[in-house]
């Protein structure tokens, strides 16, 4: 809602006021503009960047190839595939951890509790999103990986379960905040609707509610997601920052942020071939995470529509 | 919606109701497990970082130790040295020097550094009662020669009269035959025979060690282990003292958080600095200023999508254009810059919710007595939504505060002494609790440990700070 009377009362001001208040207006406009400027350095240095590793990799090889060893004097190897499927299960385990109890919890934030629970849970549910993530990486190394030890007596000091666990620990929060904005927000109409049918409180929630905010949990779920597979630390500090392949959840793997951090604590010279990896490695990121990121957002902003 | 049906369930009614009074039960135990994890996750890190203050206290004594491996029959041995001379302390003048292996701690025979300090931990009196072997083998045996013909091996000539050895009855040219039970196979070998001998005695005591002396065996009792009480002085306050103020150190018990802290602190201020009017502006532009065109909504939506692209990526992109492209080097300037553009999209859509807060009749009083729009900006919208933005900037901050995966790749992934400037290499607290985990001495996993207490501290201190602002502060319209 802007003004409607008033908006342009610059004219009648003296000259310096107008001028003063065009400068002002300029300087606010290039803070916004600066999210335009950050997204194209962004995707420039990418392409750019990327440019110099594809010039002596195929892509091919890049998204198919299974050896990943770009610090092989001899016989380098780029095939990312290790990477990917590491990232990709170690965000699976999480979403694995982090949907069921995320989502229940929602539920229960919503529907079961009362005003006065809801207060207080809520709140500390939030803090295990404040936890910073090399926290959570020292919890998986130290706490996690001992405790599956005695269930799994063969897994390795550092391993991708207990990486993914703690890292869906991590991210519990940001479903069970998500979806609960949005079971919260379904109508009470609809769930008046179907007690009138005759429905007890568990069968208006599994056929009425969830049904109604399925969109809504999907873009928390596709959220979750894409923190997932941007994550770095908890991965770097548990998981072991070596590619595997074929991968096993009990022995380490590396992901593609976890490659990032190792060039960077690495000892290689700037202007390394090494480096080119992260650009194209990083460019692989930014384009998963974008489009998941994109995706979630496309499906709230309709799933909001819906009932408004 | 509409062709949803219901299912039909022919079960009874009480059935039917318990099942709904068993979901729920189902969805809050769900909340009882976040929350087991969470205190979980606190009591193990605080159980964790305990042992610090007798690691502070075994420091300030002199007894900076570290666990070393005997190789030995295809076994590793482990024996506790002390690994670092302190001048003036209380071990110096016990004459406790470096190398010297700790056996016992009053009855107890410690194996590993952790027992050593578990042991201050639970000390009943103020010293401790130590039993210690002395870490150069000549202050006991002399020099030691292996005979080349018979690899027998034989105490030298020039057996100094103060050595222990001679004290106990050894004479020049004797040969060690076994120490205990233990076969002597070598001079070095010998005072590792020691260590392990003595480490099987349930308190310090002499060792029988056979000799032949002119083809005669004679076993004589050789006190090599030497004891002494050591005054530890013990206490929380200094321990916490001297790990706030201490830099990194290879020892676990000297290593402190001082660069880190005062590299966080200087990061985020600096972050806070940066972010601030830019944020602030930008939400201002979009709130007040931007009229509804396609450039506005693209900028809405790119800020949206920075708000959750990995951090990892951001670090790149600093290590790129300002590091290197701009040729700022990565020192703690850049990694400010660059954390600035991590948390900008967080303090945007923050400020731009505050701004929205504030109500239109404010704006339209102010214009109808003649108010241009930044007038009416500055004196009257933004100071009912500042405390609204600084609530969103202090929690874009703590999130700035744990961030680790950004500045390794800024170069603060480094070993310092020194407080950092602004031009300088830096370090962080999230980077350096990285960094001892990936130590793997004993102790590093405890300092870590303590290293987190303290980074929850603050972050605990940061969100308080930013709900005393919105209770205080919250107005309502």
């Amino acid at each position: 809602m802007k003004p409607t009377i008033a908006t342009r009362p610059a004219l009648h001001a003296p000259q310096g006021r107008y001028l003063k208040e065009r400068l002002i207006q300029g300087v606010l406009f290039s803070c916004a503009f600066l999210a335009v400027v950050v997204t194209a350095v962004t995707i420039w240095i990418f392409i750019s960047g990327s440019g110099i590793f594809f010039a002596k990799v195929p892509l091919g090889e890049f998204l198919g190839g299974t050896r990943w060893a770009p610090t092989d004097i001899s016989t380098p190897s780029y095939g990312a595939l290790p990477l990917i499927v590491g990232t990709l299960i170690i965000t699976g385990i999480a979403l694995l951890v982090a949907v069921p109890i995320g989502l229940l919890s929602a539920i229960y934030l919503s529907e079961f509790a009362s005003e006065r629970v809801r207060k207080v849970a809520k709140p500390i549910l939030e803090i295990l999103a404040g936890i910073p993530t090399v926290v959570y990486g020292y919890f998986a190394l130290l706490f996690i990986t001992p405790l599956l030890r005695s269930v799994l007596p063969e897994i390795q000091f550092w391993n991708a379960l207990s990486a993914g666990i703690a890292l869906g620990i991590a991210i519990i929060p940001l479903v069970s905040s998500l979806s609960e904005d949005i079971i919260y927000a379904v109508p009470r109409e609809l769930r008046e609707g179907a007690y009138a049918l005759g429905a007890t409180k568990y069968e208006t929630i599994r056929s009425v509610v969830l049904p109604a905010a399925l969109s809504g949990i999907a873009a928390a779920t596709i959220l979750a997601m894409s923190r997932a597979i941007g994550e770095t630390m908890i991965v770097a500090i548990a998981a072991g920052r070596v590619p595997t392949w074929p991968p096993d959840l009990l022995k380490p793997l590396e992901t593609l942020t976890v490659h990032i951090v190792n060039v960077a604590t690495g000892d290689a010279e700037a202007g390394a071939f090494i480096w080119a990896t992260i650009f194209a490695i990083g460019a692989l990121l930014f384009v998963m995470t974008l489009l998941l990121n994109i995706l979630s957002y496309w499906i709230v902003r309709r799933f909001r529509e819906q009932y408004e | 919606m509409s062709a949803q049906t219901l299912p039909r369930d022919r079960r009874s009614l009480t059935w039917r109701k318990a099942k709904s009074t068993l979901f729920g039960s189902l969805t809050f135990s769900t909340i009882l497990i976040s929350f087991a994890l969470l205190v979980a996750l606190i009591v193990y890190i605080l159980i964790n970082a305990r042992p610090l203050m007798a690691m502070r206290a075994a420091s300030r004594a002199g007894l900076v130790v570290s666990t070393m491996i005997i190789q030995w029959d295809a076994k590793n041995l482990p024996y506790v040295i002390v690994n670092d001379f302190v001048p003036e302390s209380e071990a110096a003048r016990a004459g406790i020097g470096e190398f010297d292996a700790i056996i016992h701690i009053g009855s107890q025979t410690v194996y590993r550094s952790a027992q050593v300090w578990e042991a201050i931990a639970h000390l009943p009196q103020e010293t401790l009662p130590i039993g210690w072997i002395s870490g150069d083998p000549a202050k006991i045996f002399g020099d030691l020669q292996m005979d080349p013909q018979t690899g027998a091996i034989r105490v030298a000539i020039d057996l100094p009269e103060e050595s222990l050895g001679f004290r106990a009855g050894l004479r020049p040219g004797d040969i060690l035959v076994q120490i205990e039970d233990i076969p002597v196979t070598g001079s070095r070998q010998a005072w590792e025979a020691l260590i392990v001998a003595a480490q099987r005695k349930p308190q310090p005591g002499p060792l029988a060690v056979q000799i032949e002396r002119d083809g005669e065996l004679l076993t004589i009792a050789l006190d090599a282990e030497q004891t002494a009480q050591i005054p530890i002085a013990r206490s929380w306050a200094r321990a916490i003292w001297d790990f706030l103020t201490s830099f990194d150190s290879n020892s676990p018990e000297r290593a402190g958080l001082a660069s880190a802290i005062v590299g966080s602190f200087y990061l985020v201020g600096l972050t806070a600095l940066f972010a601030l009017p830019i944020g602030v502006g930008a939400a201002i532009y979009l709130e007040e200023y931007a009229t509804k065109n396609p450039l506005t909504e693209l900028i809405q939506l790119l800020i949206v999508n920075l708000a959750g692209v990995p951090s990892v990526i951001y670090g790149i992109i600093g290590l790129e254009i300002l590091a290197r492209a701009l040729k700022m080097d990565r020192v703690l300037l850049t990694g400010a810059l660059t954390m600035t553009l991590l948390i900008l999209p967080m303090v945007i859509i923050a400020a731009r919710e505050a701004l929205r807060t504030v109500p239109d009749s404010i704006r339209q009083a102010a214009y109808a007595v003649g108010a241009t729009r930044w007038q009416v900006v500055r004196s009257h919208v933004l100071p009912y939504a500042l405390p609204g933005i600084l609530t969103g900037l202090i929690i874009a901050l703590s999130r700035a505060m744990g961030e680790a995966a950004l500045l390794i790749l800024l170069g603060a992934f480094q070993y310092l002494t020194f407080i950092p400037g602004l031009r300088d290499y830096f370090t962080v607290i999230p980077i350096q609790i990285f960094t001892w985990i990936g130590e793997a001495k004993d102790g590093f996993a405890n300092i870590a440990a303590a290293a987190i207490v303290v980074l929850l501290a603050i972050l605990l201190v940061l969100n308080g700070l930013a709900i005393f602002l919105r209770i205080k502060f919250q107005r309502r319209w």
